[in-house]
């Protein structure tokens, strides 16, 4: 593998882009692991924003208010609600993962780069862009502030008349552009440049569970996008889509909405899933117990994602029959779930577990899923469901799917740290987070189950409440405490870890682990190839007849 | 093709006792503790079955030989087909989740026919608005932020707005409805006892939302028709 490296020498190596110190080769760049880290980099900033949001709606919380008491009026608190869901979804969640498939996916299946590195970029500058203009929405009479559903016809300049408003919905609208562009690189890229031997159903699993969210995002985005092009016809030109003079406007924009927004739950909590999945797999020492099953839940759950949006409408409107066949798809979805919480589960059976830090999030993830699941159930009964609706009860339960897709980024920012860092980072900083992230986080959410019937978005709530709602604010502030030692554990990590060297876990198995930390520009020199059963670099000059200035 | 009937289900009450029926917060708590009983039994069974396993097979705990081929770098997934363990347990959540929605379901029948069944039900209009519900009876009488209602007898609401997506709903009351412009939804209580019950919207409307309720006054039976036949007169 060393050999590699040192054909080129220095500077012809880099392609005549500048050095990673400087700040020209971050807006230059075409890269995609380094499009990966500024993926990576920029989403924890919107994690910090979105952060600082939910710790204003906690101490708004911390007792129930009056009009104007607290910290903020409740216009603010409307604004800070809706974006806070807004930037942990879309500006947070999403682009985190898709860091890691950036630099990892391109690296597992054996390809060079993405299918369309400049369309790559782009997509990092949009969503880049789409995110500063949210900011900037704040700042121009308020942002949007009818929750992050954006439900019609609050949606409308008639009720939210604020230019803010409408930065809000086009920053929305760019992001899906953004989004849409990616995943058509993605699709391209892992249909067809897959190294010889690396079929489909021998894919990583990671790179299994990006191939999927990226399908779900092509269909789902789509949806998105055509609802935002006609609000943004309706706020910029005047149109009346939605209006509430036309009566169906507010169940159009449901629909549509619900239509994209069941399979973004998905999209955001699978590529959690994928890294569970090789985390567990590396640090159990044990190969995912049927593999096969897993992949078919998978792709079970990606096409029944887009049959089951009207669970988020069994009170608006939709007849017996309807909820009755929703119901059931619904009930249908959770199965393949179980399988593959059993699946890891087993996978720790005869394994050789070692409890690092990645391992720790990984465990702790599925177990906050676990929990996250059972409550889903609740909900899947539509007579429990008409009493839950819109109480803390939902609240508490997509925050343990949500953010328990969080723990499992979070296990996989700490697993891929070394190769993309070259560096280790701190292990016993590491389990310090760890312990603080699992506290903060069932002392945050925990006590939303107990105080359930608390209104959602709402800042008065009765007085016995209020034990519950201090607890959470106390776990928030934990939670929070766990991400700034995450964030001084690489900081520090970055000059001062260890050497990583290729692969510092003992039973890795993915391609990325047999390059050096982290890899080199071009990721190898020769080609990967599967062709024999296991990996082997093939070197480049076997098949040469001329072709060399074919790609520049 | 959807237009299949229920009604089948309805027809003999002998099935129907099986579900829970009767009022809405009794159908609710009922429901609701057998879950909460289910689900923390399964929570915690499954938890505590991942840490003894992860605690068993820790590194370092080699008390049994290792004959087992772990994963190498480089290598291709085998094709080893050790699904049967996994599809067993799948079955069994599977018959465990769908009893319990199927369960569930005869009362999702029971409530959503229920107002239709009956005679006599006082029906009242609710509509909201940007920050408030405007209650309209059976003889056109008006009110703002106080519903009244007589007691042990169904009532029925037909719900809608007036201008944004709203969400009427009562928690002591167990029950919960969009407002939707141009639309109307029905939901309907049956309240056991008098008292004062709260009522709010559910729905994200707007400035004033943390700060759109209602009271919901049930009333003794003679009480309410008192009221009733007066509340025409005075102011």
């Amino acid at each position: 593998m060393n050999k590699i490296m040192q054909t080129d020498g220095g500077h012809s190596e880099e392609h005549g882009l500048p050095p990673m110190s400087s700040i020209k080769r971050w807006l230059v760049t075409t890269n995609h692991k380094d499009i990966g880290i500024l993926y990576i980099v920029t989403s924890l900033f919107f994690l910090v924003m979105g952060g600082v949001l939910a710790l204003l709606i906690r101490l708004q919380l911390w007792l129930p208010r009056a009009p104007g008491e607290g910290l903020l009026s409740a216009f603010a608190y409307n604004q800070s609600v809706t974006a806070h869901g807004l930037i942990m979804v879309f500006w947070f969640l999403s682009p985190f993962a898709f860091g890691f498939a950036n630099y990892i996916v391109p690296l597992q299946i054996g390809a060079k780069d993405l299918a369309f590195p400049r369309l790559n970029a782009l997509s990092y500058w949009l969503y880049l862009i789409s995110g500063i203009l949210l900011g900037i929405s704040f700042f121009q009479g308020g942002t949007f502030n009818g929750g992050w559903t954006v439900y019609a016809p609050l949606n409308l300049p008639a009720f939210t008349p604020q230019v803010g408003a409408t930065s809000a919905v086009l920053a929305l609208f760019i992001f899906s552009v953004a989004i849409t562009a990616g995943s058509v690189n993605f699709l391209t890229t892992i249909h067809r440049m897959r190294a010889k031997g690396m079929t489909l159903l021998n894919m990583p699993l990671f790179t299994w569970t990006i191939l999927l969210t990226v399908w779900m995002m092509l269909f789902a985005f789509a949806a998105l996008l055509a609802a935002l092009m006609i609000l943004s016809a309706d706020r910029i030109l005047g149109t009346t889509y939605f209006s509430s003079t036309g009566t169906q406007g507010s169940l159009l924009w449901t629909h549509l909405f619900w239509f994209f927004g069941h399979p973004e739950v998905y999209i955001v909590f699978f590529p959690a899933l994928g890294a569970m999945a090789e985390i567990f797999q590396t640090f159990t020492g044990k190969r995912i117990v049927g593999r096969k099953w897993f992949i078919a839940a998978l792709v079970l759950v990606t096409v029944q994602s887009f049959v089951v949006w009207m669970h988020h409408m069994f009170l608006t409107g939709i007849n017996l029959e309807i909820k009755t066949i929703i119901m059931i798809t619904t009930i249908g979805i959770s199965l393949p779930f179980d399988l593959m919480v059993f699946a890891l589960i087993y996978t720790l059976i005869k394994g050789r577990i070692q409890f690092t830090t990645p391992f720790l999030f990984a465990f702790g993830g599925l177990i906050l899923f676990i929990i996250g699941g059972i409550t889903g159930v609740f909900l899947g009964a539509v007579v429990l469901d008409y009493e839950f609706r819109g109480t803390y009860w939902v609240v508490a339960h997509f925050h343990y799917v949500m953010v328990g897709g969080v723990t499992g980024l979070v296990a996989a920012i700490y697993y891929w740290f070394p190769k993309i860092t070259g560096r280790m980072y701190d292990e016993f900083l590491g389990k310090v987070n760890f312990v603080l992230y699992f506290i903060g986080f069932n002392l945050l959410y925990f006590p939303l189950f107990i105080a359930w019937e608390t209104p959602r978005r709402v800042f008065t709530y009765s007085p016995s409440l209020i034990p519950w709602h201090q607890m959470a604010t106390i776990g928030g502030l934990i939670l929070a405490a766990s991400f700034v030692v995450m964030l001084y554990n690489f900081f520090v990590s970055l000059s001062r870890g260890e050497e990583a060297g290729p692969c510092p876990w003992k039973y890795a198995s993915t391609l990325e682990w047999a390059l050096p930390s982290p890899p080199p520009l071009e990721n190898w020199e020769g080609t990967p190839t599967y062709e024999n059963g296991k990996l082997e670099f093939l070197p480049d000059n076997i098949k040469t007849d001329g072709g060399e200035s074919i790609h520049e | 093709m959807l237009g299949f009937s229920f009604s089948f289900l309805l027809a003999g009450s002998s099935i129907l006792q099986i579900f829970p029926t009767g009022s809405r917060n009794f159908i609710f708590d009922r429901i609701f503790f057998i879950f909460v009983l289910l689900g923390t039994i399964v929570g915690v069974i499954v938890i505590a079955y991942m840490l003894i396993q992860a605690y068993r097979y820790r590194e370092g705990s080699a008390t049994k030989k290792d004959d087992i081929d772990r994963p190498k770098l480089g290598e291709l997934p085998p094709r080893t087909d050790d699904g049967s363990k996994l599809l067993k347990s799948l079955l069994l959540s599977a018959v465990v989740v769908i009893a319990l929605v199927v369960w569930t379901y005869g009362s999702l029948l029971y409530v959503e026919a229920q107002p239709a069944q009956i005679d006599g039900a006082l029906t009242i209009e609710v509509e909201a608005y940007q920050f408030g519900f405007l209650f309209t009876y059976p003889d056109g009488y008006q009110s703002t932020g106080v519903l009244r209602a007589p007691v042990d007898r169904v009532t029925v609401l037909k719900i809608t707005s007036r201008d944004v997506l709203h969400n009427f709903g009562s928690p002591d009351l167990r029950i919960k409805s969009d407002a939707a412009p141009g639309q109307i939804s029905e939901t309907w209580f049956l309240a056991e006892s008098t008292g004062t019950y709260d009522s709010a919207c559910y729905e994200l409307c707007g400035a004033g939302h943390s700060y759109m309720k209602a009271d919901i006054i049930i009333l003794e039976n003679s009480e309410f028709e008192l009221w009733n036949t007066t509340k025409n007169n005075g102011s």
